[in-house]
Formats: C-alpha cells, sequence, structure tokens
C-alpha cells in the first residue's frame, strides 16, 4: 500500500523539479525581503500606543463576552467602540508616521541582520568586551538599544546611527558601512556623573570584520539542516 | 523585551529547534523575528518555486507571515519548527495559487471562449509551468504539501509527516496518492512508465 521503496526520482518528482525550478529572481527577492523587513516593523511598531492598547483590550473582552442577555449587550457594546477604535487607529496612523517609523528602524534591522551574519568581528579597545560576539551584539542593536536617529555623512557611504541603551543609559554612536551595513566605528558615551557598569567605560573603537565568503549569497540561509 | 534586557538570553542566532524555545521568556516579538529571519531565504524562495508571480509571491509570504505570527506558540513546542514554517508558506502559495487559477476561470470573457483565442491558445506550445501548478492546485492540500515538500525539498518522509501533523504512513500515502494524480494529469509531459529507467520507482 505505502510506498516504502528508496524512492531514488520517480519521473514526475523529476517534472515538478524541472518545472518549478529554484530560480527566485534578485529583483523579486529584494522585495519580498522588503515586505519582511515591513512586517517585522510594523509588528514592533506600529501596533502600539493607548489607542492600540485601549483596542486589544477591547477585541479581548469581546471574545470572552458570550451568552446571555447582559453578556450580548456588552459584546455589542465592546463591538462599537472597536470599531470606533479601529477608525482612530486609521485616523492616528497616518502614512506620514508609519513611514517615519518605519525608516527609523529601518537601518538598525539592516545593521541588525548584517552583523548577525558576520562570522567573526574585531574591535578595538574595550569594545570587544562590552559588545561580546557578533550575535551579541546583533541582539542589543536590535532588541536592547533604543534607536535615537540615523544621518548619512556627505560622502554617502556611511550612515551614522545613535542608539541609547536603557541598561546603564550608555549612548553608542554607530558609523556604519552603507554597503555592508556593518559597522566601522563605534564610539560609546557614558551619561554625565554615571559609573562604568560590567560593560566598561566609554570608548571609541574601530571594528574590522569578517563575513561568510560571496558564495553563500546575498541572503543566506542559517536554516539548520532538516533530518532526512 | 526582558524586564531586564542585561538578564536577557542571547541566543546564537539560527541555531536550529532551541532558536524558538530558549526565547520563550523574551519578546515575542524578537523570538518571531528571529524565526523568519532564519529562515527568510529559504521561505521566499519555497513560496516562489510554487506561485512564480511577483504579486501572488508577495500576498503568499504575507499569509504566511500572518499565519506564523498566530501560530508562534505552536511552532515553539513543534517537533520541528523548519518543517512547520516550510509547509505553512506551502500552503500560503498553494492557496494563492489556487485562488489565481479559480480567478483566473471566472475572468474569462465568453467572447474569447466563443472565438478564436481558444483555437489561437490551443496551437500554442503549452506552459508547462502553468500545467504543473494548476495540477499542483487541484489536488487535495495535504497532498499537495506532501508532494512538493518531497519532490521539490528532498525531505524525508518523517520531517513531512511532522510538518502535516499525520503519522509517516499517512505522509507516505499522501505523497503517493498526489504523484498517481500529477501522472494522470500531467502524463503528457513526463516520461511514460514503461520508458523509465530500471531503478525509477
Amino acid at each position: 500500500m505505502t510506498d516504502r521503496s528508496p524512492d531514488p526520482r520517480p519521473d514526475i518528482d523529476v517534472v515538478l523539479q524541472t518545472a518549478l525550478p529554484d530560480d527566485l529572481p534578485p529583483d523579486v527577492e529584494a522585495r519580498l525581503d522588503d515586505q519582511v523587513e515591513r512586517f517585522l516593523v510594523n509588528r514592533r511598531y506600529a501596533i502600539r500606543g493607548p489607542v492600540a492598547a485601549v483596542t486589544g483590550w477591547l477585541a479581548s473582552v469581546r471574545a470572552y463576552v458570550r451568552g446571555g442577555i447582559a453578556a450580548r449587550s456588552l459584546h455589542m457594546a465592546a463591538s462599537a467602540a472597536l470599531v470606533l477604535c479601529g477608525i482612530a487607529l486609521h485616523a492616528a496612523g497616518r502614512p506620514g508616521a508609519f513611514a517615519a517609523s518605519v525608516d527609523r528602524v529601518k537601518d538598525p534591522v539592516a545593521v541588525w541582520r548584517a552583523i548577525d551574519r558576520a562570522a567573526v568581528m574585531r574591535c578595538g579597545g574595550a569594545a570587544t568586551a562590552d559588545l561580546g560576539s557578533p550575535a551579541e551584539f546583533a541582539e542589543r542593536v536590535y532588541w536592547q538599544w533604543v534607536p535615537l536617529g540615523s544621518t548619512i555623512d556627505a560622502t554617502g557611504t556611511t550612515a551614522v546611527l545613535t542608539f541609547r541603551s536603557p541598561r546603564d543609559g550608555a549612548q553608542y554612536r554607530v558609523e556604519v558601512d552603507r554597503r555592508s551595513m556593518l559597522p566601522r566605528r563605534i564610539v560609546k558615551t557614558l551619561p554625565r556623573g554615571s559609573k562604568p557598569t560590567g560593560g566598561g567605560g566609554a570608548y571609541d573603537a574601530v571594528c574590522r570584520w569578517e563575513t561568510p565568503g560571496p558564495e553563500s549569497g546575498s541572503t543566506p540561509d542559517r536554516s539548520p539542516s532538516v533530518a532526512r | 523585551m526582558p524586564e531586564n534586557p542585561g538578564d536577557a538570553a542571547v541566543a546564537p542566532a539560527c541555531s536550529g529547534q532551541d532558536l524558538v524555545s530558549q526565547t520563550v521568556r523574551a519578546d515575542r516579538d524578537a523570538e518571531f523575528a528571529r524565526l523568519v529571519l532564519c529562515r527568510q531565504s529559504r521561505m521566499l524562495r519555497t513560496i516562489w518555486r510554487v506561485v512564480r508571480d511577483p504579486d501572488l509571491a508577495q500576498d503568499a509570504l504575507q499569509d504566511a507571515l500572518v499565519t506564523l505570527w498566530r501560530k508562534l506558540p505552536a511552532i515553539a513546542r513543534h517537533p520541528n519548527p523548519d518543517a512547520f514554517v516550510l509547509r505553512v508558506c506551502l500552503d500560503a502559495a498553494c492557496d494563492q495559487m489556487r485562488a489565481h487559477l479559480r480567478r483566473r476561470r471566472r475572468d474569462v470573457p465568453l467572447d474569447d471562449l466563443a472565438g478564436s483565442n481558444v483555437a489561437q491558445a490551443a496551437a500554442q506550445e503549452p506552459d508547462v509551468r502553468d500545467e504543473v501548478a494548476r495540477a499542483i492546485g487541484r489536488l487535495r492540500p495535504p497532498q499537495a504539501t506532501a508532494i512538493l515538500l518531497r519532490a521539490l525539498h528532498e525531505e524525508s518522509y518523517e520531517t513531512i509527516a511532522r510538518a502535516l501533523g499525520c503519522s509517516e504512513v499517512t505522509a507516505r500515502v499522501h505523497v503517493l496518492h498526489a504523484r498517481e494524480k500529477l501522472r494522470i494529469w500531467l502524463s503528457h509531459l513526463h516520461v511514460p512508465r514503461e520508458k523509465r529507467r530500471p531503478d525509477d520507482r
């Protein structure tokens, strides 16, 4: 009944492989990458704020209220309020505001991904001890540090990103190569009067990176291999 | 975000199954981002191989991302998150493909059916990719997912079973039935059984 043969390459599988090749065009890949990025940014920043919080609460109330006349009235009231909140969210979430929030985190996302893919990070001074491995550094850039702003220098080759670490209030000025999105120089400054914590004091460090070779592609898939 | 960021587990990026489980206490957004970003390339390629259209790929990707977000807790408990993500992408791609085919069937103008366009189209070289996509769209969803996991991704039956949430035997049956149907529907495209190499089964 069941196919327990070694199953080398049945003819129809070959037809499928030939007809549906793995040939994602780079422009489509870039478009889809951008979509993923927008989705993540949207998840993290756009669905926040008091109106969104109220909307979430109303939605949960609406979901739990069932049965009975009083409960049904409450359910209807929650539904009506939910509609109003939806309208308010639309009104508040002007395209400009959303675009600004996307722009604000787009560079940190790109830096995070670039660092995360890097194999080796070599930073001078106290930076290595402070930042740890590329994975640890990437983690901080995206999930722990608060992005304050980003500018592009006059040459157009370097983006300057500033972050604040909520842990010790330290400010990080990260100069990023816009082509590779990897940091070239990191300047850490501590708030006035604060004492250096476990992460160390202020520093100004130049960083060098080793990235996987070009054969791994622009968006390497580092998914673990699945047991066959 | 964890209460004390300094105490947050710094997960090695893309480290396999622990990827999801080891960040349970961390922010759900972070967990989701890691899940997606570590598998992004494979997800995009998987979707593209089925839909082969930029707009459909975007729609399928959006559906897949929403499904993954919604099912994140289930993925954290899943024995093979990679297989599950692959299945979600294939399901989303197949759904988009089916919807696209339905729309196209519905949108064929009556004039075209009665006029010379049909004959003209029939005279043209058949688009193999289109035919294959249509045939996959006709399969039952678990069969489509199973055969695509097997034929395109060369996944083991064990992985297919985990992705579909069924037994290995059922996974084999899905693949077997899908192959039988596709052999019939695409009989004009592939090498007939009698002409196959002796080691093919």
